[in-house]
């Protein structure tokens, strides 16, 4: 019981404190910049997507051998991830951010495939925008291109055919945003935890203003792609029938 | 050498009208081809059969008075023969820079690295690249990149160039040059089909001219008989 | 990004073999994070600004602009390590129990990650900067890294482009029509540009098919090696 009021109040107050300073060590992407992570973090976060990639990798393997086009289709697909993150997402507190387009990825292709395609669009993203960079490419596609993609698959899995479509996909698209939100905030602390308070204080600091900008931007993100995804049933139903999105049988 | 279509029916996959229907017509070594025709006519669609990739439903297609089968090898035969080139030049660069871009259609006819790089360079001589080798395909304009496209296709050698709407949005220097490319091409025996929708230079350029309508043939034969009387446009 | 891009094709070492260029920007980042101390950090970053506009001829300005804006995100997320909390119950402070302060030590902390970053942060410019993206694959590809993967890389690497001029096109044209007003417009317009590149691109990857068809592709998009310049062969 105390303890949620000390955290509400810590809430609160760090709120006033940061809201001058919305971005913390992320680019508008939530990226974490080239060189910010100790060597041991970068290797870890590394190590973990490495799982992921074998998978993706082997998924994409065995569509290309069946369909050798299929890499137009998935270098398009990585294309189009990188260019909407540079679409203005506007956000109801009326700062501005970028979509992670990770949901629709997930939605479109799967948890696995989207885990390299998400990592080629942070590689370019490190190249192209000096955004994100090579040692941090590890932790980054941990949470961008692996965690929030994952969590918007399951969602997506788990609740289909049981809710209407529309909400499905925007708690996918959202949950997906804010989970990549949480996993690069606490992967900023563990790598650097507060000299005084810990881990857990510098989860709170970095994490804490996550209810002003954060969770807006989340159901930004969440109604573009219900916009988005509507959109593609009406006119692009065949092409979304190739990609093998079909209906929820009801 | 000579191209043939036969009585060719084609519809687009999974569409059920018939984007031709009935289309006779033969190409000639050398002979330069002007097609032109209304908006959704079947200029490009004819492209699309002579290269193999629509197949006809009913009638066939002939190379050299032989009826083009449709197993790999005769399809890589019958596009080492005909080149396209096609309308809209960014929907067929893929490699990032002009000079890669180029080497692909002969590196996919199976020759040697040492060969791939001769008609690239000769091919890029031809179509005034050879100061744009090194750029990369993204940041060049749209002349351009016509031009890289079709450089792609003449590094193939064909026997027979189709070009849809090749000069449009270029410049009347470049225009110029282009036309005089295929004026080379022509002289040097490669059979030119170009569809266009100037009816001024299909008369005094082309040497046969073939008019679609509907997905038929309207006419065709002489430009100067073909492309004229009151069905003209102009 | 177009700027960073255009960079990296002209500046002096753009064709230089891209082992170099990459293990000289290795190099840095793994002694940055290696060393791990302030002035390692310094000269490093000092080091490769240096060989950014001294040995690639880069203008200066550009280069530490860039370095400029990437040391402002740092800034505001070392702050976040500069700073302090603490709870304690015992005190009651300014802001309850919550205390809020900068410590040397936090402070010498954030010192130390931001210069690192830095550092970080020059030696992936360098890279960037001086090496075309195709050139990196290339890299890759003589690592051995699968064939499908780097193929992939190249393609997204090409369309980028392409579909961000259709995005620079669309958002022009929903601006001229007020589309980004007030938040339901901008919302409304984000999702209707996000639809149409989606078709875009599909639209594209259709196209792009039918054109590699038609250079008789074989399945793989196989094309030229590059020609670089070496440091030390004659
Ligand atoms: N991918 C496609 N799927 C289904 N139908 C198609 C497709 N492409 C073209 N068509 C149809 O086939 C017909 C012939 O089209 P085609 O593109 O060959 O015309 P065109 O003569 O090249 O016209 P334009 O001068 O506008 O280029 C049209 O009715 C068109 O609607
Ligand atoms: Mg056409």
């Amino acid at each position: 019981m105390k303890s949620r009021v000390v955290s509400l109040k810590l809430g609160a107050a760090l709120l006033l404190l940061l809201a001058a300073q919305p971005a913390m060590a992320r680019s508008p992407e939530m990226h974490i910049m080239e060189g910010f992570l100790p060597p041991e973090w970068a290797i870890l976060w590394l190590a973990v997507a490495v799982p992921f990639w074998v998978v993706g990798f082997l998924q994409i393997q065995r569509m290309v051998r069946e369909k050798p086009e299929s890499r137009l289709m998935l270098g398009l697909a990585a294309a189009f991830a990188f260019v909407l993150s540079a679409l203005k997402l506007p956000s109801v507190t009326g700062s501005c951010s970028h979509p992670t387009g990770t949901g629709l990825g997930a939605i479109l292709f799967g948890p696995f495939v989207m885990s390299i395609l998400g990592t080629i669009v942070l590689l370019f993203q490190a190249l192209l925008v000096a955004h994100g960079g090579l040692t941090t490419l590890g932790a980054n596609a941990v949470s961008m291109a692996i965690f929030g993609p994952l969590v918007a698959w399951i969602i997506w899995k788990g609740l289909r055919g049981r809710l209407a479509e529309g909400w499905v996909v925007f708690l996918a698209a959202a949950l997906a945003n804010l989970a990549t939100y949480v996993l690069t905030s606490a992967q900023l602390a563990v790598a650097h935890p507060d000299p005084v308070g810990g881990i857990a204080a510098s989860f709170a600091k970095f994490g804490a203003i996550f209810a002003v900008t954060q969770v807006p931007l989340a159901i930004s993100e969440g109604i573009l792609t219900v916009l988005i995804f509507r959109a593609l049933r009406q006119n692009a139903a065949a092409e979304l029938q190739a990609l093998g999105v079909q209906r929820a049988q009801s | 050498m000579t191209l043939t279509f036969r009585n060719v029916h084609v519809t687009y996959p999974g569409s059920d009208r018939l984007a031709l229907r009935g289309v006779s017509a033969e190409i000639a070594a050398g002979q330069r081809v002007a097609l032109v025709g209304r908006n959704g006519s079947g200029k490009s669609t004819l492209m699309l059969v002579a290269n193999g990739i629509l197949r006809p439903q009913q009638g066939e297609l002939l190379l050299d008075g032989r009826s083009v089968r449709y197993d790999r090898r005769s399809l890589a035969e019958l596009r080492r023969q005909v080149g396209v080139v096609f309308q809209n030049p960014d929907d067929q660069l893929f490699s990032a820079s002009v000079y890669q871009d180029i080497s692909l259609g002969p590196l996919n006819l199976g020759l040697s690295q040492a060969e791939a790089r001769a008609r690239v360079l000769q091919a890029a001589e031809l179509c005034g690249l050879g100061e744009l080798l090194e750029r990369p395909t993204h940041a060049l304009s749209g002349g351009e990149k016509v031009r890289v496209a079709l450089a792609g296709v003449l590094a193939m050698s064909p026997r027979f160039l189709f070009a849809d709407e090749l000069i449009n949005g270029l410049d009347p220097w470049m225009r110029r040059q282009v036309l005089h490319i295929l004026e080379r091409l022509s002289a040097s025996g490669c059979a030119v089909i170009l569809a266009t929708h100037d009816w001024g230079l299909a008369r005094e350029w082309a040497d046969y001219a073939i008019w679609m309508d509907a997905g038929r043939v309207f006419r065709q034969g002489k430009p100067q008989t073909v492309l004229s009387g009151p069905e003209c446009p102009d | 990004m177009r700027q960073i891009d255009s960079y990296a094709h002209s500046n002096k070492l753009s064709r230089l073999h891209p082992a170099y260029k990459a293990g000289c920007s290795l190099l840095a980042l793994t002694l940055c994070l290696a060393l791990d101390h302030p002035t390692v950090s310094l000269l490093i970053t000092a080091l490769m600004l240096a060989l950014t506009v001294g040995w690639a001829g880069l203008p200066w300005r550009f280069v530490l602009r860039l370095l400029g804006a990437e040391g402002g995100f740092l800034l505001t997320g070392v702050l976040g390590i500069a700073i302090s909390v603490r709870l304690s119950f015992d005190q009651a402070g300014g802001l309850g129990p919550v205390q809020i302060g900068v410590t040397a030590e936090s402070v010498q902390q954030a010192l130390h990650v931001f210069l690192r970053a830095l550092g970080g942060a020059a030696a992936l410019n360098f890279l960037a900067l001086t090496t075309p993206a195709a050139d990196l694959l290339e890299l890759l590809r003589s690592l051995r890294a699968p064939a499908t993967l780097i193929e992939i890389m190249g393609l997204t690497y090409r369309f980028i482009f392409a579909l961000f001029d259709s995005l620079e096109r669309m958002t022009m044209a929903q601006e001229v029509r007020l589309g980004f007003a007030d938040w339901r417009n901008s919302l409304r317009s984000a999702a209707l540009i996000g639809t149409n590149l989606f078709v875009e691109a599909f639209r594209r990857s259709r196209a792009l098919e039918t054109a590699l068809q038609a250079r008789a592709w074989t399945g793989s998009l196989r094309v030229l090696p590059r020609e670089y310049e070496h440091l030390f062969r004659r």
